[in-house]
């Protein structure tokens, strides 16, 4: 029950990222034109995106939301950044 | 049979129609079971949470009715504890979109987060509003509310 609830709570977050047409956030669009900005397993986020400033702004001001309408908190000292070109 | 079918009957609906004021359901009693070995040593007890038969029962029927819709609720994009979904697939996929954003030259950018101590963290008043944009039956959302 209890992971259940909690994944359907990161769903939310999910729903955030790119579903809100303010804050949407330009993901990767893959070869078929499928576009991914997020994949998540229980509460391991990865997400992908165009490295631009607005889409960074736009994934922090995501991120800070559903921290503080959910609680939840971000580690950032164990978070990951990966750009695939530089 | 016949007769645990009507209490738990009875305890279902008293605390649907009272909620939060019945939260002590969910209550457990921490107790110690002893282990193999020296039960004069405290490494050699287990500590195990009983939970009420009420509430494990009421829980059970709540986590079956909502699993079978999971898997259309639940975005595609969280592979955990969907039936059908795989872990492999966030592996297969982090490993090709890189490979294919450098080979195309897509700017990609890769952000893995890590949330501190998620499980017991969430906040429920949030939540639960939250559930019903998901398109979650109200009550089904009435039952869990009444317990957590």
């Amino acid at each position: 029950m209890a992971s259940y609830l909690f994944i359907l709570a990161m769903d939310v977050l999910g729903h955030m990222l790119d579903d809100d047409t303010k804050y949407k956030v330009e993901g990767l669009t893959l070869p078929k034109g499928r576009c991914i900005q997020d994949q998540t397993f229980v509460d391991d986020i990865a997400l992908y995106f165009k490295e631009t400033q607005s889409n960074m702004d736009k994934a922090r001001i995501v991120l800070d939301l559903f921290c503080l309408a959910s609680k939840a908190k971000i580690n950032w000292g164990k978070s990951i950044a990966i750009w695939a070109n530089k | 049979m016949e007769e645990t079918v009507p209490t738990l009957l009875l305890a279902f609906r008293a605390i649907l129609s009272w909620g939060p004021t019945l939260k002590f359901i969910n209550k457990g009693m921490i107790t110690l079971i002893p282990k193999f070995g020296d039960h004069s040593k405290l490494g050699n007890w287990q500590p195990i949470t009983l939970l009420g038969s009420i509430y494990k029962t009421l829980a059970k029927i709540l986590t079956r009715k909502i699993q079978v819709h999971l898997p259309f609720v639940i975005k595609p994009n969280q592979t955990s504890f969907v039936m059908g979904r795989s872990i492999l697939d966030n592996n297969f996929l982090a490993r090709e979109s890189l490979e294919w954003a450098v080979k195309s030259g897509h700017d990609l950018f890769l952000l893995l987060l890590d949330f501190e101590k998620a499980f017991d963290k969430i906040e429920w008043g949030f939540f639960f509003p939250a559930l019903s944009k998901l398109g979650i039956s109200p009550k089904w959302i009435k039952w869990v509310s009444s317990f957590y």
